[in-house]
């Protein structure tokens, strides 16, 4: 058994210290998950917050602490996605048929140096939140197609279609970029 | 373009990106903190807290509200009460009125028996389920009165929640209105489908249904309630022996105070 393994059994018995060492060790984890499937720095802190509180209450509900992380993955994931939800409700009635403007365009844009990174994550960021999802587990996270889809709830099927329908997108909006930079080079 | 340069490009875009969200320690300690003090007040919360505040609610509220305390309407009213904030002598409930800035009418023993057995704040607020909206928190007391039987009898004392207003009789003392109003009332699990019967009751105002138990249970709810220098009083009996007549004098003494 591992060290993470048995703070999960500790953590199951009732051992809240146990919990606090694997919400330091996955704080940065969760943290950079919840951004990247929300979209919003800002939202992140409450659905980690929300998450590990929900982690520790449902801890008996734990089968196998070896996929204690995946089991994390998912209660994130569903926080992100009851987020966005709620985000959607609140904005008002000619914005929800905007484009998804997540914040996280603005924070791209101070941290990623190459254009075509920007590119690719707005395009990432432009997808609907449950492909996003499993755009990020798949790529950031390195989740089989079968892992993921116990995480979203959905059919292995419906992981693949996602994951092909997001490749297609960036692909053109790659192909895209190239063409308007070649055709801005003089030759 | 192939497939794996798509890929490779993908994973390194997010790689980059994560790498550069800023995870602060201080954050990370004040997010640990609050989990902390989150499931600290979820332990803490009473095991029978939904079934006795949906209670609370129910014997205040119009019968418009008891069903929205249901929760499967747009707006609903939600209360809960903490374990630890549970007092069990009488001279503790003037600390819990005093927190709660309300100046109520109590006393420790009724005239038929009943006597002060715990008091405990029930904080309370309206939600809109449908824009995720909530009113300001507002706190009410409830205090429980047993027999020597072991019956309950609960007051509940709101400066919010409005007193009942389908009364099946009246009674006027000393200027204020007492009403006694009963009704049937059904405690199930929050994914609990009502049958088809089950429906019908609920929709000719036979059962009031209120849902977050564990399991299915009936009672049959008496209750009085009346209005009293800006606050709401109920006293409400679940399955008991008091009636309206027995009810109401344990109003009166509370009135008389």
């Amino acid at each position: 058994m591992t060290d993470i393994e048995n703070l999960v059994v500790q953590m199951i018995n009732d051992d809240k210290y146990a919990f606090n060492d694997l919400m330091t060790i996955y704080y940065p984890k969760a943290m950079r998950l919840a951004f990247l499937i929300s979209g919003k720095y800002a939202d992140s802190e409450d659905i980690v917050q929300e998450a590990f509180t929900s982690c520790y209450i449902n801890r008996k509900k734990i089968k196998e602490p070896k996929y204690f992380e995946r089991w994390l993955y998912k209660i994130i994931s569903r926080k992100a996605w009851a987020y966005s939800k709620k985000a959607k409700r609140e904005q008002p009635a000619p914005e929800v048929f905007e484009e998804n403007t997540p914040d996280s365009f603005s924070l791209a844009d101070s941290v990623i140096d190459s254009i075509e990174n920007k590119e690719i994550f707005n395009a990432v960021m432009s997808l609907p939140i449950k492909q996003r999802t499993v755009v990020v587990l798949y790529y950031y996270n390195s989740l089989t197609t079968k892992e993921i889809a116990q995480i979203t709830g959905s059919f292995e099927g419906t992981v693949k279609s996602r994951l092909h329908n997001a490749r297609k997108a960036i692909k053109k909006i790659i192909e895209s970029s190239e063409n308007s930079y070649k055709q801005e080079v003089p030759i | 373009m192939r497939k794996n340069i798509i890929d490779n490009k993908i994973k390194e875009t997010l790689n980059i990106t994560a790498s550069k969200i800023e995870v602060n320690k201080n954050n990370m300690e004040i997010t640990k903190r609050n989990v902390l003090h989150n499931i600290e007040e979820a332990e803490n919360m009473k095991k029978i807290g939904f079934k006795k505040t949906a209670l609370i609610v129910a014997s205040l509220c119009i019968l418009g509200s008891i069903t929205a305390v249901a929760a499967s309407g747009f707006t609903m009213t939600v209360a809960h009460s903490f374990l630890n904030e549970e007092v069990k002598s009488f001279e503790q409930v003037a600390e819990i009125t005093e927190k709660a800035n309300m100046d109520l009418k109590y006393i420790e023993k009724f005239s038929n028996g009943y006597e002060f057995k715990s008091a405990v704040p029930v904080y309370g607020n309206y939600e809109d389920q449908e824009t995720g909206t909530s009113s300001p928190q507002w706190t009410d007391i409830s205090i429980t009165y047993e027999n020597k039987d072991g019956e309950d009898v609960m007051m509940s004392v709101s400066s919010v929640l409005p007193p009942m207003s389908e009364n099946t009789s009246t009674e006027n003392y000393n200027g204020i209105e007492i009403g006694y109003f009963s009704y049937n009332a059904l405690f199930v699990p929050p994914t609990y489908e009502l049958t088809e019967e089950e429906k019908a009751l609920e929709a000719s105002g036979d059962i009031v249904v209120s849902y977050g138990t564990d399991k299915v249970e009936k009672e049959f709810i008496e209750s009085v309630s009346w209005s009293d220098n800006g606050l709401n009083y109920s006293l409400m009996t679940q399955n008991g022996s008091l009636g309206s007549d027995g009810l109401t004098e344990m109003a009166k003494e509370i009135i008389d105070k």
